[in-house]
């Protein structure tokens, strides 16, 4: 169960030392002034890229379970779960992407986001933890970003030595998966 | 200032609600005076209730209404005094002035100018009725009341006597604090707080005056039975009449304390929820323990834990039935603002129609009970429009002139029927088609083909009118399509039977709940769907010799019909390539929507099961050809397929059912075929350069879903299933394979990665070899021996 990511787990979710770390260095103690400097955000590999999702959006990360194939629905949808006794359905953000599909595997999982009254959970390749961005270090989404992800992304968020592309979860889960 | 605001909105609220109830009962009251003549008993209840909402209204700033009902108050006590005789012109006047005061708290509920609207036609027509000038009658009515209730004023003078001394009082402790603040806020707060203090008053009040009727009419009632007795003349109206009437006070006094409450509907869904979830909780407990049991027989322990299950399992029914019960109520609720309606639309056709309501007290879902007001109201204007005929007419026919129509409800099942029969002249299936072919909406073949029952399907489509003329009641060909979508989607059906010169009954069949229904469970490739049960005609088994070909489409023939075939996965697209059929054994669930039937072949039925309707979310909305979801016992989502959209669709679909058969897999085949199911490309690898050598045709999927539709695709002769396989492992993957008509006992071999196997589940889901990784070539020997003998090939 060592790959379960927790989010209820201090040690991961707020990333102690990193904090203890920032506080320093800024001569800050209070972990509740860093909320408003920085973004806490979840970060997932799609196709080896880093991607972010707001932790305020995140309901749960859970491993993929068996899903049931809804008919007439868009082809990244790859059906409904159920999450304790709600229907939740299931896309495949690879596809969503227009990225080339991944069979699901063990390092595969499925982050429920939700937003107002919409719900989806997304497949994704693989969880890596939660980071906190600095929101100045936030830039506006660069030109080079393909078409087809372009208007999910809210901008790219610049750390140390890796970069993430930050998706705007507004325009994920209200585009509906129907087809019309 | 806010709170005062709040305070006052609940006042309002509080008198909406109460002059709501009241103005429909007087509704219910008034026609029933009409037909019962002068009952004082009745006269009077109306006459309290234009009284009490005269009092409310008058005392909220109400004016329009106050002085509306005031007038009806006014002519209520003339009636009650036997001043006047009830004519049914005055009777009119008083209904309109029903109507009006209903639509004025309509628009205090919208929040709109209850002053803007037009009484003064309400007040001359009622006034008309009056001699007198309307302010001394007030007075007098005022004094009449008091006289004839004497114990009642000394209760309303001692209050008022105490109202009347806080009210002397309080306006001095207003003038000083104006004095000491001039605080408007305050002034107001003030108000609002005597505002309350009257209501609560007006309240208690109220209630004594129900305690003294009560008293009041036991007297009465005791007094009439001592006449009785003393006459020898058993008048049966009276005495149950009496009795009624004094239970009906006895439950009215009884709640002092509110016996009941309002709570949110959403509060009740999310319970119910809740109790779903509780229901999977319990079928997975019972089932651990059924394991528990096998495992360990005789344990103590173990007898503790189904003692346990099987009362947890008694508690969540009860309570499953409990939550659904605060859900339901009475079709009274409907049903009763009936004989207005049956009033008002007969005297406008001059037509004599008596209304005879049965099983009001029917219980159903609310939510239910709100949709099917509108398309009960149009099926009784249909019956007394075109169903009763003219008063000639029927003493021709013999028939009594007074039409007859009866509303009733009962429950059969899960469902409710609700009847409307008339005694009328009938539909004649005839003119019926010539009518429908004469305005294009079918043709003649279709018209020469159709049944009696068929043919009365023809009232529900759009445009169909039958009437000759047109009236503001019906005729306009609307209606009765709305009818029919309305009872559709509450997943209902209607049911015509119709005899000329005898009457009409239309029978309307609605789930007692929208949540939970029954459904037929079907499986289609590897896709399990419910079918609501209520559109399902039966199921039939058939061969593949019983498929015939019309204008090359698939039909069955069915007794004397004709049905069209399509298979359902080809309907919901899920289809393509899929061989899942077995020739031998074709299931056909027949379903029908409204007059038109089709049979939808599926693979397997699977059996019948009560389903917990869920939605598939915002982000799925309108998904064609699905109507919701359910949670199955396994916790698994079966997709609860909307068959009216289906069967609307099926004559678009491009299906032959052939192409689905097992066999036409096999026929296909020039060699052996093995699938193996496996995330790891290592043992894809080595398990295929095996079976390539031993020439076999190779199939490869990472994961158990993948795997299924190869399957389904090409009929494989082994497969090789790796037992950690996402996302339902191994185990779960050959149980499902093993439903699959064409896979009852093909060959399949669990690999095991970590050397590790569940024997019991083994056995259980009909694994026939396990084999370990590292595989070599031994292992594939030794499955090559077992299964030369099964390897089917064309």
């Amino acid at each position: 169960m060592k790959d379960e990511v927790d989010l209820f787990d201090k040690s991961l979710a707020i990333a102690e030392d990193y904090e203890e770390q920032l506080a320093k260095s800024q001569r800050k103690s209070d972990a509740l002034i860093l909320k408003d400097e920085y973004d806490q955000v979840v970060g997932f590999i799609l196709k080896d890229e880093l991607f972010g999702i707001d932790i305020l959006n995140v309901e749960e990360i859970i491993k993929p379970v068996d899903f049931t194939y809804v008919p007439n629905t868009k082809p990244f949808v790859m059906g409904v779960i159920n999450l304790r006794g709600k229907i939740i359905p299931i896309v495949d953000l690879r596809l969503k992407f227009g990225l080339v599909k991944k069979p699901i595997d063990i390092e595969s999982r499925i982050i429920v986001a939700h937003m107002d009254e919409y719900t989806v959970g997304f497949i994704v390749d693989k969880i890596e933890r939660v980071y906190y961005i600095e929101k100045k270090s936030i830039e506006p989404t660069p030109p080079n970003i393909p078409q087809t992800i372009e208007k999910y992304v809210r901008g790219v968020g610049k750390m140390d030595n890796k970069i993430m592309t930050l998706l705007n979860i507004e325009s994920l889960l209200k585009e509906g998966g129907g087809l019309n | 200032m806010a709170d005062n605001m709040e305070e006052m909105e609940e006042i309002v609220q509080d008198f909406l609600l109460e002059a709501e109830e009241l103005l429909e009962e007087l509704d219910e009251d008034l026609v029933k005076l009409e037909s019962s003549g002068d009952d004082t008993d009745l006269l009077n209840k109306i006459f309290r209730a234009f009284h009490t909402i005269k009092g409310s209204s008058s005392f909220l700033g109400f004016e329009t209404l106050t002085h509306l009902t005031h007038r009806l108050e006014d002519v209520l006590n003339k009636l009650r005094k036997f001043e006047l005789s009830l004519s049914s012109e005055l009777m009119d006047a008083i209904l309109a002035g029903v109507d009006k005061a209903k639509e004025i708290i309509e628009v205090i509920k919208e929040k709109g100018d209850p002053e803007a609207i037009d009484v003064e036609e309400n007040i001359q027509a009622l006034s008309k009725f009056l001699e007198e000038p309307q302010e001394p009658q007030e007075e007098i009515s005022e004094e009449e009341l008091l006289k004839e209730q004497e114990e009642e004023i000394k209760e309303e003078e001692l209050l008022e006597n105490v109202e009347a001394e806080q009210e002397a009082e309080e306006p001095k402790e207003e003038k000083s604090e104006n004095k000491a603040k001039k605080s408007d806020d305050e002034i107001e707060a003030e108000i609002q707080r005597l505002l309350a203090q009257r209501m609560e008053e007006d309240r208690k009040k109220r209630q004594q005056k129900k305690q003294q009727e009560e008293q009041k009419q036991k007297e009465t009632q005791k007094e009439e039975d001592k006449q009785v007795q003393a006459q020898q003349q058993p008048t049966q109206e009276t005495k149950p009449q009496a009795q009624k009437q004094q239970t009906k006070a006895k439950s009215k006094s009884k709640p002092v304390i509110e016996q009941t409450i309002r709570v949110d509907v959403t509060r009740l869904d999310d319970l119910m929820n809740l109790v779903g979830e509780l229901v999977l909780g319990k079928n997975r407990l019972v089932s651990v323990a059924q394991k528990a049991e096998e495992k360990f027989e005789g344990d103590d322990i173990v007898e503790e834990l189904s003692g346990v299950a099987s009362q947890i399992t008694l508690v969540t029914t009860d309570l499953q039935m409990g939550v659904m019960k605060t859900r339901m109520v009475q079709v009274g609720k409907v049903f009763n603002k009936f004989p207005r309606v049956v009033r008002d639309i007969s005297k406008e056709l001059n037509k004599e129609v008596e209304l005879i309501i049965e099983g009001a007290e029917t219980e159903l879902d609310k939510s239910v009970v709100e949709e099917i007001n509108d398309p009960l109201v149009h099926i009784i204007r249909n019956a007394i429009d075109h169903g009763i005929e003219p008063k000639e007419k029927r003493l021709a026919a013999g028939k009594p002139p007074k039409g007859k129509i009866v509303l009733s409800a009962f429950h059969e099942g899960n469902y409710i029927i609700i009847k409307t029969t008339d005694d009328g002249g009938g539909m004649d299936p005839e003119v019926l088609k010539s009518k429908a072919l004469e305005k294009g909406l079918i043709t003649e073949t279709e018209a020469r083909q159709m049944t009696k029952e068929e043919a009365f399907g023809l009232i529900f489509k759009p445009g169909f009118s039958t009437a000759q003329k047109v009236s503001n009641i019906s005729g306009r060909g609307v209606g009765m399509d709305v009818v029919k979508t309305n009872i559709e989607k509450l997943n209902g059906t209607i049911e015509v039977q119709s005899e000329i010169n005898k009457g009409t009954t239309i029978m309307l069949k609605i789930p007692l709940t929208l949540a939970i229904i029954q459904a037929l469970l079907v499986k289609v490739t590897k896709e399990f769907f419910a079918i609501p049960l209520v559109s399902v005609v039966e199921t039939v088994r058939i061969s593949k010799d019983d498929i015939k070909k019309v204008e090359n489409r698939d039909v069955l023939r069915l007794r004397d019909s004709i049905i069209p075939l399509v298979y359902l996965g080809d309907a919901l697209g899920i289809g393509k390539n899929k061989k899942t059929i077995d020739s031998k054994e074709i299931y056909v669930v027949v379903v029908a929507v409204a007059e038109k039937k089709i049979g939808l072949v599926v693979d397997k039925l699977i059996g019948r099961e009560e389903i917990v309707i869920k939605s598939l979310g915002h982000y799925l909305t309108n998904i064609k050809s699905i109507s919701g979801a359910t949670i199955m016992g396994d916790g698994s989502v079966t997709l609860i397929l909307d068959i009216p959209s289906i069967v609307g669709e099926a004559a678009n679909v491009e299906t032959n059912i052939e192409d689905h058969f097992a066999d036409k897999a096999i026929e296909m085949k020039s060699k052996p075929s093995c699938l193996i199911v496996s995330a790891e490309d290592e043992i894809k690898h080595s398990i295929g350069q095996y079976m390539k050598e031993a020439d076999f045709e190779i199939y490869e999927a990472s994961n158990d879903k993948e795997g299924l539709d190869i399957a389904s695709e090409n009929i494989v002769d082994v497969i090789f299933i790796d037992l950690d396989i996402p996302i339902n492992d191994g185990y779960n993957f050959t149980r499902l394979i093993r439903t699959f008509p064409s896979y009852k006992d093909v060959f399949v071999v669990g690999v095991s990665t970590d050397g590790t196997f569940d024997k019991e589940k083994v056995s259980e889901v009909l694994m026939n070899k396990i084999i370990f990784h590292p595989i070599t070539i031994k292992d594939i020997d030794a499955v090559m021996e077992m299964i030369t003998k099964r390897i089917k090939v064309a």
